[in-house]
Formats: C-alpha cells, structure tokens, sequence
C-alpha cells in the first residue's frame, strides 16, 4: 500500500504517458448480444422499434463523445453518466488486506469524485478556515501506484460554505482527455493541462455574486463540443452557461429558475450537433451547446439531485419520476416520450445502466432494476445502507458505497444477492471511478484503489 | 597570428556574454509586464487570453524569480490571486528548494505584503521543510491575514488543550483568554468560549462578538409569493418609531422595542412579532461612535434580508432557508460621528418544511477582521 507524501507535495511529471484505446471490443460484443435480444424478444411493432432504437443507441453512444477512451472515466459517473464499467477487471469479492492496491491521503474533504484520464487519476477537495472552505485542492495521481503527480492548490473566489456533511469540493471535475475542469461549490472553476499547468481560472460568482448556495452546490461540469457547461442553480443568481474551453471566456449564459438544484448537466448530439440537458425543479431543459438555444423544456418535476443518462439516441432523466426520451424526434416543442414511469423515482443516486437495465439505489439502500426498453419495474432488493454515492456496475456486479463507509458487491441477477462487504471505515459520499485496472473510491479525505487479487 | 584569432575569439565571447546577460532590473521589468497582464483579469473573463500566456511564461522561469512575482502580487484582486499561484507554484516544481528560505521568510514577516503572496509564501516555506510550519505558525497569532490567524489559533488550542490535560488549569485559563482576544473566526470563538467555561470561566459571547442586543420592530408586511422583498414599505422611506402603519391584509402594525435575551444575539421574529409566514419584518436600532470610522455589518439569517446603514443598501439577499450562520453575510461600511441608523429587513417565505420556519437574525458591527466595534453609548 502507497501513501502519498506530505500536504504541501507537488510534484510535475511531464509526458507521463496516457494509454488511449481506440475501441471497446468487449462493449461491442455485449451491444451485439443486446441487439440479437431484442430482435428474438419482439413482441409487437412498437417494441420492435424501441428495442432497436434503444439497441442503435447502445451502438452509437462511444462514436458520440471523440475523446472517449475505453479506460477512462472523464465526468462525473463516467462517460455519458451510466456508471458502467463492463470490461474492467473489478474484484468480485472486497477485502482490506487482498484487494487494497493502494490508498492515498488526500489534502483535504470533500464529496467530489475522481476522474480518469488515462494513467492520471483527478481528484479535488476543500479545506480552510472552518466550516469556511476557502482553500481548494486539486490532485493527480498514477492510477497504477497512487503516486502524487501534481497538485495545485487555489483560493475560493465565491462562498465557500456548505452544509458539515458536503464541502466546497463537492463537484466532480470533468476532462475533454486533454484538459482537466475542476469545479467547486464556490463556483469557481480552473482549467489545468494534463500535467498540471493552469490555463484559466474562472470565479463565476466573482462575476455574479448573488450565484450562491450556502447548503452547499454540487452539479458537475460536463463537456460538450467546445464548450464546458456548468449548472448554477441557486435562490440568487441563477443560470446555467457554456464557457469556452480553452479560454474559460463566456460564450453562452442563460438563466435558470431561482431555486436550489444540485443535479448535473448531461452532453448528448442530436444529428451530430452537441447539446447539453438540464433538471432543475421546474422540468427538463435541453440546449444547444454551441450558443445555448433551448432546444426543448420540459415542464414537470425534475430532480434537483439525480442526474440524468445519456444511452445515445435516448436520455433517461430523472423528471416526473423516471422517463426515456428521444430528444432528436421534437414534436410541438416536445421530445417524444418513449415512456414514463411514476413509480420508479430516483434519489440521491442516480440510474446506473447494464444493457436493458437502469438500476435505482434509493438513499435508504433499497436497489430496484428497471427494464428500460419500457420502463417496467423487476426486482426490488434491500441493499442496505445510506446511500449518496452512485454506484457502479460491471460484469454483472454492482459495487455499492455507503456513508458509513461499507462498500458492498451485489451479484445482479433475477435474485441478487450481497455476495462481499468492506470496511472501509471512512465516510464516502463521492461516486467511484472504474478503468481497466481497478475501481478508484473516494472516502471523505482519502482515495483508495480496489482491484482484483 | 594563433595570437589574434585565440584574442578575438575572447573578445567576442566576452561581448556576445555581455549583449544576452540581461540585468536583475530587466527580469524585474519583464515579470512587472508579465504580472500587469495577470493583474488585469476582471470579471466575466476578460484579459483571460494575456493572462493566459503571461501564466504560461511565469510558470517557465526560474524558481529563483519567485520572490519578485510575489512582490507583484500586491493588491491583485482574489481572481488574479489565483493565477499568480498557479504560475508560482509551477515554477517552484523544478526545483522546489531553489528559492533560499530565508528569502521567503523574510517575505512573509512583512506583514505589509499582499496577504495572498504571504500566504503563498509560507505554503512554499513548508513545502520546502516542512518542520518549520508549527514555528512560523506560532507567529501569526495577531497577523493581518486571517487565514494565517486561523492556523495559529487552531494550533495554540492544541497546545492549551494539552495544559487542560495536565490539570495545568490556571496556566491553560490565561492562554484561552490570550486565544478568545486573537481568534475571529466564529468556530474558533465558540470553542475557546466552550473551553472557558469548562475551566469555570464563562465567556458573554453576545459582548465579546458585540451582538446589537436593543431592536426596534414592525411588522408583519406582505412577503405571500415573496413579493414583500422588493416592495418599498415605508419604513424604508422614513422611520418614524411613534406611527402606526398599514401591515399585512390591512392590519394596523406599529413599532414595538424588543431586546434579545438569546445566545449570539438571536432575534427571533417568531417570538416577537408572532408566527407569520410569507412576511415581512423591519427592525432599527442606532450604532453610535465619536468619529468616523470604517466598519463592517455583519448578520445572520436564514431569511431573505436586506440592511440598509444610514440609508444606504448594503446587503442584499434574496434566499431563503440555505443556510444560517454568523457572520453570515457581511457589508463594508463607514461609520460617521454621531448615531448610525441600521435598518434591517427580514422576509420569511411561505415553505412548510419543518426545517423552513426559522424567522430570525443576528446583527453585529465589526472592523475588517471581524473584531467587534464597540458603540460608544
């Protein structure tokens, strides 16, 4: 086990080389397998269609997003949000003494996840005066050895105040594969290069100051064409905008209601053309990414705290309960609704996708499997635990984290079952990161990387 | 004739040196127009392109040039201040010890440098050796920079925890009273006065943080729909303590003298003025001083507020139930000789969450560090 060294440690690795895999041979057999079973299961004409727009969309989703490589995890529950690491090569069972590789102390807390890019692990947190989080932490590490990289430390420039349980690092960061976006609840937003060289700086409440939320925010970036989106959703200045991404300059800014959101933007195309989608209180708004043109609002109840997914040509969104659109088919203004289901509604977590499979942790532990290609519910199996953290799935395996530090493995199935449990005896309320190699946790001041034996 | 090639060989080494040595006072000039660039990053991005480059050719010098560009630092705003440090600390990764401590230290002793530069400083100090952080601490415990101030209190109740533990009481006593006098931050304050207390010394939090305790009130006004946060009533036009006025639904409201009795100077509009949501309270009380002087009002609530000092808007927040806490918010001021008028709007909305009923505030006047100004009567 490797332990990063003393606080204040910065080091620069320059040209540390990033593994860059073209292509996910194992995601394509399982898309294909996907698409032989909704060809043998088709019930109807309707069904039909669906199960092939939805197999299409499984086809499509890795061409949609360039600088996706297979082992990377570039955004808040990975690449398009589904949280789903099929491939990796993840332990089945978790033991502290066989399947810790390495765990680092972080300078400081937070709830924010780490990202992937390539043999770079990002992470940030927050610390400072109290309950005041003004200094901000950005970190990299090898993923292989949990070597300290770089680190670069910045003050807030907005209210650095949250609620005990979150911190100011509450935010995932965000990479387009060649730049890293780490952003914090003080809405202040710094872009670096891959070895650590900043290349702007942006305190968007310095810019508006009544842009806060002293509960605390917790959206992620996310990258779309060529801008970086951020969701600053709050009882004050309330809007969501596009910046450029290598200047960090305003391209586009428009408001959103004046109410606390804490959901983050999800990037999706529609006939090639980048867009992003936004719940907040009020409903689902889409907009596109090169000027901010609303594309389509839907009025409803959008979650303020489950993020939504993008499957491809659909996006599962947490609003009305749960609901799967086609956003490239408007009609009216609207986009066409596939199906909506009342009953299923996400929490704090957001869906996690397998295949034809949304999975729903609820924040009391309670996992429940949807079937996405009409939105039917399957099992319902206690989990337990309290749930902030995503969770994630991988070869037939969810890897659940708690508050309390317990990480669980569930065997999913027609009965799934807890088949490992770990201590890890730390808080976690941060959503893993999964490459290749591993599966990389984010306790309150630590990280740690759990791999197979 | 080897003679004359061997002498002009020399002699042009020697004049081409000269020509490329570039002078202390020529770096000095080139990371001024460097740190221009970065000083001039303003809102909304802009100088983000200059700056961007000026980073990138701050980050490529030697860590010997850190000294002077944190002279530069002096008075850039916060937004700047990040990008200097971006750029200083990627310099110093080449060669993190290049820069003599003492230089360093020197740099931070001087209490008149930019706060964001000091504070840099001594992160590169202890970055360097990382022993000499808890000495360098020991030093900050009245220092300008608040964020140093915050490490020294935190590490000399450390220490005074541990005479608590001797049982060396009296000694640990007179330590926590030093602490209480240079702590600001509110946690600070609270444990210190906590930790008093324990020793059988009981700390008046409402004096020491000089909490306006006396209040003026009237109301409720309308707030349904939260329309009351922008509506003028007229105690923002004029305060005249002997009228009754029109409130909320037409109900004749007058102004009615409240002291809070409650820990941190809590006034509690529920208590006072009555349960009401979708409301709206004012409360006036007068902060007196000999001569001029330059303040700051500080309150908390976790309503929508609005102060205004002699008439002037200083704060200004529309939000409700996110968060509570003191010093919450925060508005320079300039005290003039003579009776302060301090008005304070308090607006409750109309959520029936449980944790959504709180319709209260605490108000205090401080100097910039967050030390009370006392009233003079």
């Amino acid at each position: 086990m490797a332990v990063s060294g003393p606080r204040h440690r910065r080091h620069g690795k320059e040209d540390f080389s990033i593994k860059i895999i073209q292509f996910d041979e194992k995601r394509l057999q399982f898309e294909t397998a996907f698409l032989r079973k909704a060809i043998s299961n088709m019930n109807s004409f309707q069904m039909n269609r669906t199960l092939i727009i939805v197999a299409a969309a499984f086809m499509m989703v890795d061409a949609l997003r360039p600088n996706v490589h297979a082992s990377d995890w570039l955004e808040f529950l990975g690449n398009n949000h589904q949280a789903n690491a099929n491939g990796a090569q993840l332990p089945k069972s978790l033991n502290q003494d066989k399947n810790v590789a390495w765990r680092v102390e972080l300078p400081a807390r937070g709830p924010a996840g780490p990202i992937i890019v390539g043999n770079r692990i990002i992470v940030t947190s927050s610390g400072g005066e109290g309950r005041q989080q003004d200094r901000m932490h950005v970190n990299c590490y090898s993923t292989e050895t949990g070597e300290e990289l770089w680190h670069h430390q910045f003050w807030a420039t907005g209210r650095p105040f949250s609620h005990p349980t979150s911190a100011n690092a509450a935010p995932t960061p965000a990479s387009d594969g060649e730049r890293v976006y780490a952003f914090f609840s003080s809405n202040d937003l710094v872009c670096l290069d891959l070895n650590g060289k900043m290349l702007w700086f942006r305190g968007l409440t310095y810019d508006y100051p009544k842009a806060a939320n002293d509960v605390g925010m917790s959206s992620s970036p996310t990258i779309v064409g060529d801008v970086v989106v951020v969701q600053i959703e709050n009882q004050g200045d309330s809007f969501v905008a596009g910046l450029n991404k290598l200047t960090g300059e305003t391209v586009w800014r428009q408001p959103r209601l004046q109410s606390a959101a804490w959901a983050s933007p999800i990037a999706y195309q529609v006939n090639g053309e980048p867009h992003v989608l936004l719940l907040g209180r009020d409903g689902a708004t889409a907009y596109r990414a090169r000027d901010g043109e609303i594309a389509f609002k839907m009025e409803g109840a959008g979650s303020t705290v489950s993020s939504a997914v993008n499957l491809g040509q659909q996006l599962l969104l947490p609003f009305d309960g749960l609901t799967l659109i086609d956003p490239s088919q408007i009609s009216e203004g609207q986009p066409k609704v596939i199906w909506k289901s009342e009953r299923l509604r996400p929490s704090n977590t957001s869906p996690v996708i397998d295949g034809t499979t949304a999975y729903l942790l609820s924040s009391r532990g309670v996992l429940t499997s949807c079937d996405l290609t009409d939105g039917s519910r399957g099992f319902q199996f206690r989990v337990d635990g309290s749930y902030w953290s995503t969770p994630v799935v991988a070869n037939g395996y969810l890897y659940a984290f708690s508050q309390d530090g317990t990480g669980k493995v569930v065997k999913l199935g027609d009965e799934p079952e807890v088949v490992s449990e770990i201590a890890m005896e730390e808080t976690i309320l941060a959503s893993p990161a999964v490459n290749e190699t591993g599966l990389f946790v984010r306790t309150e001041n630590a990280l740690w990387k759990l791999t197979a034996e | 004739m080897y003679r004359v090639w061997i002498g002009s060989a020399v002699l042009a080494i020697i004049l081409m040196s000269g020509l490329n040595q570039r002078s202390h006072a020529d770096d000095q000039a080139d990371i001024a127009a460097l740190a221009a660039k970065i000083k001039a990053v303003d809102r909304f991005g802009k100088g983000h392109l200059e700056a961007s480059s000026a980073v990138a050719e701050l980050s490529n010098l030697p860590p010997s040039s850190i000294p002077i560009i944190l002279q530069e630092m002096r008075g850039c705003s916060p937004l700047a201040a990040n990008w200097f440090r971006a750029a200083i600390e990627s310099s110093s990764q080449s060669d993190p010890k290049a820069v003599p401590t003492s230089v360093l230290k020197d740099f931070l002793a001087e209490t008149a440098n930019d706060p964001y530069a000091r504070s840099l400083a001594f992160d590169l100090i202890v970055e360097q050796t990382p022993g000499q952080g808890p000495g360098l601490i020991e030093t900050f415990l009245l220092d300008p920079c608040m964020e140093l101030r915050f490490m020294a209190v935190e590490q000399k109740m450390q220490e005074v925890a541990k005479l608590v533990e001797e049982d060396k009481s009296e000694l640990a006593t007179e330590r926590y009273q030093i602490l209480l006098e240079a702590a600001r931050h509110p946690d600070q304050i609270n444990a210190i006065a906590k930790q008093l207390d324990s020793l059988g010394q009981p700390v008046d939090l409402n004096q020491h943080y000089g909490f306006l305790m006396g209040w003026s009130l009237i109301g409720p006004f309308d707030n349904r729909n939260k329309v009351g946060f922008d509506t003028v009533y007229p105690p923002e036009e004029e305060v005249n303590l002997s009228v009754e006025l029109e409130g909320k639904e037409g109900a004749k409201v007058e102004w009615q003298p409240f002291t809070s009795e409650e820990d941190f100077g809590l006034v509690d509009l529920n208590e006072a003025v009555g349960k009401n949501m979708g409301a709206v309270v004012y409360a006036v009380t007068e902060f007196t001083v000999e001569q001029e002087t330059p303040a700051e009002i500080r309150i908390g609530s976790p309503n929508g507020n609005k102060v205004w000092v002699n008439g002037e808007l200083v704060i200004s927040n529309h939000v409700y139930h996110a968060g509570n806490a003191i010093d919450q918010f925060a508005g320079a001021i300039t005290l003039k000789p003579g009776a302060n008028q301090i008005i304070l709007k308090i607006c409750q909305n109309e959520q029936t969450d449980s944790w959504a009923q709180e319709w209260q505030f605490q108000a205090r006047v401080t100097d910039a560090t967050g030390k009370k100004i006392s009233a003079s009567k």
